[in-house]
This record gives C-alpha cells, structure tokens and sequence, in this order.
C-alpha cells in the first residue's frame, strides 16, 4: 500500500515536473530577481544595492501616487458598473423564451476578441474633436463647441472607463450566464409558486447564488485594471499631464521612456502587487463576513 | 496574471535575451558557412538597428555604396522599439547578438551614455566634430568625449501657406522677420478669413521645443538640474500657449493624425517644425506650389533669442561590445562624417539634410522644389543650420517634458504659473534621483 502511494507521488510529481519547472524558470525566478532589483538604486546598468531607499522614494514620489489614484478610479468605477451590467446582461440572456439568444451573448461577447491596441485607437477616433461623437452632440444641439474629450482631464478619464467598460463587459457576462445555468431551475419555480416578482427573484434568489462568481470576477477585473496599460497608453499616452496615466504605463516610463531606474521600476511593480495582495484580502473578508 | 506586472522588466530582458540568443545562432551558422568557402578579405557584415527604411534606410544604402570594405545589413524597426530594444539587450548585458550600429534620437542619447557606460565607442579619433554644426555636437558628447557621428537636422522653420496669408493682407516679405506676438497677430486675421494658424496640442512639446531653443534654453541647465521657475523663454513660451488655449484661431488636436490631416486638409495657413516634416506636407499633392518657408518667429524680450532652431533629429552609435566595432567606425567616419557625395546623394534622392558643415553647399541643396512655389528651401535651411543656437539636452530631457506635461493643464486653466513650475520642479527632481 505504502509503496503504490509513493510510485503514484512519484508519476504524479513527474507529470507536473515539466510544466512546474517552466513556472519556476519563467515565472518565480523572474519575480524574485524582480524582488531583489528593487532593493537596488542607479541609472541603467549602474546598480548597486541601496537598502530601502526605492521604498522611501516610493511613499514620497507625487506621480506614483498621481498614477495610483487614476488607477483606482478606473477600477472604482469600472469594476461595480461592470459587473452588475454583465449580471443582468446575463440574466437577460439566460431567459430560455428569449429568441435569437445566441446571437445577442455573441454580439456583446465580441468586443473583447478585439485587439487592445485597435479598440483604443477607435475609441479616441470617436472621441476625437472632429469625431463621431462630437458630430452627434453637435447635431442633436446638445453642445455648442465640440467636446475636447481627450484633451480634457476629467474627460479623458470618462472615456478610459467607457472604453473599458465596453471591451470587458461581455467578458464577464461568460461567467454570469455559465454560473446561471448552474442554479437548479426549481428554485425559480419555487419561488414563482410562492408569487416572487421578477426583483425578488434576482435580488433573493440569483443574487446570492452568484456571490462566488461575483468575487472571482472582482478579483480578476480588480486585476487586470491594476495593470491597465494598452489601453491608456493608445488612448490618451497617459495625458492630459498625468491625467489618465496608470501605475503600468508609469513603470514603462521609468523603465524605457526615462533614463532608465530599472531598480525603482521593480519597486513600484512590488507596489502594484501589494495592492493586489491586500484588496484581495479585504474583498475576501467583507464576502464572507455576509456568509 | 501578477506575473506581468511584477516581472515587466525581466521579462523584457528575458524576451532580449532570447532573441539576441537567436541572432548570435543565424549569425555564427551564417559566420561558418563563410569561413569554409571565402578567402579572408571578405567585407565585414554591420548590423544596423534604425527606424524608417525610406529614411535611416536610404541614408545607409547610399553609404554602403560608398565602402566596399563593409556590408550593411539594415534592420528596420519601429522608432520606440528601436530605443527600448536596446534598453533591454544593454541592461542584460548579453553582448552576443548586438548590432554593430544604432541610431539614437539626440534627446535621448546622453541618456543612453549615462546609463550603460562603456557600450558605446568613442569617436573623438575617428571624426572631426568641427565638421559638424556646433549644436549637433553638444547632444553626441558626454563626459567630455564624442560618441555619435551627428546625422540628421531638424533645423526649424515657419512653413506657411502663401495663398492664405495672401487673403488675411500679409505678403511673403511680412513673413520673413515675425515675432511671436506678431504670428499671433497673422492668426487672429486669419480667423477672419476662416482658417487657423496652426495646430495645437497641449500634450506636444515640440513647438516648446523650438521656442526653447531658439533663446539658447532647455528645460535643464549645464549640471542637468531643472529650469523651470527662472527660465525667461520657458514662461514666454507658456504665456503664449496659454493665448494659443484660449483663442479660436488655432486648431486644437490632440494627435499626429489629426495634426497632419489640419496639414493636409487645409485647416491650418502655418506649421512650425524641424525640416523632417516637409514629407508630411508634401503628402497634400494638391497644395503643390502653394507652401513656402520663412525663419521661425522670434521670442521678443527674451534675452539672444534668434530666430533659429532645431527639433528633433538622430545620430549614429558604434556599440564598443558589437561584432566590428573598429570596422563601424571607419566606416561611419568615411560616409557619414566625410562625404559630401553622400549628403549630395541623399539630398537628390530621398530629401535627407544632414548637418555635415563641409555638405551644406552641395549642389542637390540649390535644387529649386517646385512644391514650395519654386523656393531653394534645402539651400535655405542648410544655411540655416551652422546659427542653430547650441544647447546642452543633459541625460533629463524625457523627465522634464513629462513633469511640465503634468501641470500643463492646470498652468492653461489659468493657474499661477510660477507655483506650477515650481511644483513641476519638484515632479522632476523626484524623477530623476538615483
């Protein structure tokens, strides 16, 4: 017995061997040489270990926290509209009466197979000062002088959460509508029997049953937008100023568009991780506390 | 998915690396094959890194013409990858798969100098840097030695249309001797007749450029500390984009696109830039004829203000640690820093101005172009290089315009403009602390 359970360890280890190495080789190795570069100050090549000075300069460096405030706006606005949009989306689209289902869940699932970089530059087309959007304020007479979206600070912004709310939208609807079909349709009889209205039904019923779904996609929109890069980059190259920049685009100036800190860039990507680290705790816990 | 933020940097390296590993294999195969089948006196292969084939490209073909001891394997690429590439193939100190020759953007060169010291070859026993305009050679040294042979110009000028200025009451003569305030003066008359002065960007610092330049300023003193608060032509030029922002008659665009399309369509009577954008003006085919060039306008008040300038341009890098470094130099210092039948060539055949003193008078520059109304505008421009006021760029200037960017905004909104620069002062010196 004891010997079948070590050759079955054995085959077990072996058949992740490959795989585990290559995420050690290619994933840890990197983030622990990352770990030790941002103990290290210098211009380039010119790197000699500092102790926590990048850390120090981190606390006091304005444009971090610039970058870091945008992010969490796009995220504080991104994430909780998204989301209860993909749900109801999703319980739309679940409704078995509904016709042509399949082709409404395709339509709103396709932005996202688009190219990062080419949705960016169509959306600061269609926000530009001569674009469609303009045109159509102008012609239903809502503004006088075309809105300068792009230029603006706080524009700028609003298109940024535009853009990316209708990229990942029909993303995270997938996960809605896979969860759904997992609720037992009787709890919905059930709860017609008993003379629950369409509100009651969703707030009572399918509300609370996609509680996990809900935080594992806030965990990963939370994610992906801490590292939101391509897209501000295309759309507005961070501006106006600091305007809409990101930590990500920040740790690519740091990196290549500066003489380069590479020490302090892998400090702030530390932060970033920090950030995800601690946010994940907090959602855990506010989660299930409610439990 | 932490993994890419976390490891940005590393993985690039890593990315590096790896296709500096796949060069070095093609390379040493392609190396072995030659050694079994050739005598020794076979030309050395440079490999160039570079951006735009019908530019950079052009200029090294003509070159390699010029020198049969070389073969030149030219490889485009985007100009940001061209720059970050050899960011992460420098920083990993993987010197197998290095190009023999770069170009780099003279903004950013002494950046490279500072941060990877040893990489690039001193040139100072190769050239003459007296051969080139004096303000080329400011942005190639560092540390008091000369690395990049000086290429390109982006000597400014005020290409205008003639045909709108004509209806606003200004003639060609008007144009010659404007200051800024007059310039401002042809806009608002312009509006009149319903076409802007020119573009205008907020976020695009190359007009700051000019303007900086033209007074013998930078964002950054000789030390490369920040010149914000008591820079004179810094605030000048602030004040006038402040009544650029708040007037009608400029065309507010907020990217290339649309900045050469108010070009192109029309929409714009003026455009002040280096030399490098008569491609772009040239591209409205139907407004042959119509163009014409006159000096930049001049910072009135603003103490050995010129009407002179430079923006933009790029120059040429032997790697130390590349495959020929010796090779490379030689070469560079017999075409580019001493031919002026290739400057003539590159002039005839793909527009290119270079700033090699010895070549400014050569004979393709008095070419009459028949797109700006039949003016020698080569002639005039390569006239112009040799008065370019010289200024030391410093490793920072990436860091400066990104901390001016920043309060740029608020500065337009009408905010006090000396605590704006002040605070910018303060992004910058944060940037750029060890």
């Amino acid at each position: 017995m004891g010997r079948g359970k070590g050759k079955q360890t054995r085959t077990g280890w072996a058949m992740v061997a490959a795989a585990g190495v290559f995420i050690g080789v290619f994933g840890y190795w990197p983030t622990i040489q990352a770990f030790l570069l941002s103990f290290q100050t210098g211009k380039g090549i010119n790197l000699k270990f500092n102790g926590a000075a990048n850390y120090r300069r981190l606390l006091g460096d304005a444009t971090f926290w610039v970058t870091a405030g945008n992010t969490l706006l796009y995220a504080a606005f991104v994430i909780p509209i998204m989301i209860l949009a993909a749900m109801i989306i999703a319980v739309i689209l679940n409704d078995p009466v509904m016709k042509y289902r399949g082709v409404y869940r395709t339509c709103i699932f396709l932005p996202c197979v688009t190219s990062m970089v080419s949705y960016s530059i169509l959306f600061k087309y269609l926000f530009s000062l001569d674009g469609i959007v303009n045109h159509l304020l102008m012609a239903l007479h809502l503004v006088k002088r075309p809105v300068a979206f792009i230029q603006d600070p706080l524009w700028a912004k609003f298109v940024v959460i535009v853009a990316l709310l209708w990229r990942y939208t029909g993303y995270y609807m997938i996960f809605f509508l896979a969860a759904l079909q997992n609720i037992d349709p009787c709890v919905y009889e059930a709860a017609k029997l008993d003379g629950a209205g369409t509100g009651q039904t969703f707030c009572r019923i399918t509300l609370p049953l996609l509680k996990p779904i809900v935080f594992l996609t806030g965990i990963m929109a939370l994610n992906s937008i801490l590292q939101l890069f391509d897209e501000v980059v295309n759309l507005t190259d961070g501006g106006p100023g600091n305007a809409t920049r990101t930590i990500s685009e920040y740790i690519y100036d740091l990196s290549f568009r500066y003489v380069p800190s590479y020490g302090y860039a892998a400090t702030v990507s530390f932060a970033v991780f920090i950030l995800v680290v601690a946010i994940t705790l907090i959602q855990k816990a506010v989660l299930r506390d409610r439990d | 998915m932490k993994k890419k933020a976390v490891s940005m940097v590393l993985t690039a390296a890593v990315a590096a690396a790896l296709l500096a590993g796949c060069g070095s294999t093609s390379q040493g195969a392609a190396a072995a094959a030659d050694s079994a089948q050739s005598t020794e006196e076979e030309p050395a292969e440079l490999t160039v890194w570079s951006w735009d084939a019908s530019f950079n490209g052009a200029a090294f073909e003509e070159a390699d013409k010029l020198d049969d001891s070389v073969k030149v394997n030219f490889v485009e690429m985007g100009k940001a990858d061209c720059l970050e590439k050899l960011h992460t193939v420098l920083s990993s100190g993987v010197t197998e798969g290095l190009p023999d020759i770069v170009t780099i953007s003279d903004l950013n060169a002494q950046g490279y100098l500072m941060a990877y010291p040893g990489a690039f070859l001193p040139m100072d026993d190769y050239l003459n840097y007296d051969d080139f305009a004096p303000y080329k050679k400011a942005y190639v040294s560092y540390d008091g030695a000369g690395y990049g042979v000086p290429f390109d110009t982006g000597v400014a000028g005020l290409f205008y249309r003639s045909d709108y200025i004509e209806e606003a009451g200004y003639t060609d003569e008007d144009m010659q001797e404007l200051s800024w305030d007059e310039y401002e003066e042809l806009g608002k008359k312009l509006r009149e007749k319903g076409h802007y002065l020119q573009t205008f960007n907020p976020n695009d610092v190359a007009n700051m450029q000019i303007l900086l330049q033209s007074a013998g300023a930078w964002f950054t003193d000789d030390a490369g500390k920040a010149d914000f608060v008591n820079n004179a032509a810094l605030k000048e030029a602030y004040r006038l984009f402040r009544e650029f922002n708040d007037g009608d008659f400029v065309k507010k665009v907020s990217d290339w696109n649309e900045f050469a399309g108010a070009i192109n369509g029309g929409d714009v009577a003026c455009v002040i830039r280096g030399s490098w954008i008569t491609s772009t003006i040239k591209g409205g085919t139907d407004q042959s004829g119509l163009w014409k060039l006159a000096p930049i306008p001049t910072l009135d008040g603003v103490e050995g203000a010129v009407n002179r300038s430079n923006q933009g341009g790029s120059s040429i890098y032997v790697l130390a640690n590349g495959a020929h470094p010796e090779e490379a130099a030689r070469f560079l210092a017999k075409t580019f820093g001493g031919s002026t039948e290739l400057y003539n060539v590159l002039a005839e055949k793909a527009n290119i101005m270079g700033t090699y003193l010895p070549a400014s008078d050569v004979e393709a520059y008095s070419a009459a172009d028949e797109f700006f109304g039949g003016q020698q505008i080569n002639a005039t421009l390569a006239g112009w290089i040799a008065e370019i006021p010289s200024i030391n760029p410093g490793a920072y200037s990436a860091e400066a315009q990104a901390a001016l960017l920043a309060v740029t905004p608020n500065i337009l909104a009408g905010s006090d403009l000396d605590a704006e620069l002040e605070a910018a002062e303060a992004q910058f010196n944060a940037a750029v602390q060890e």
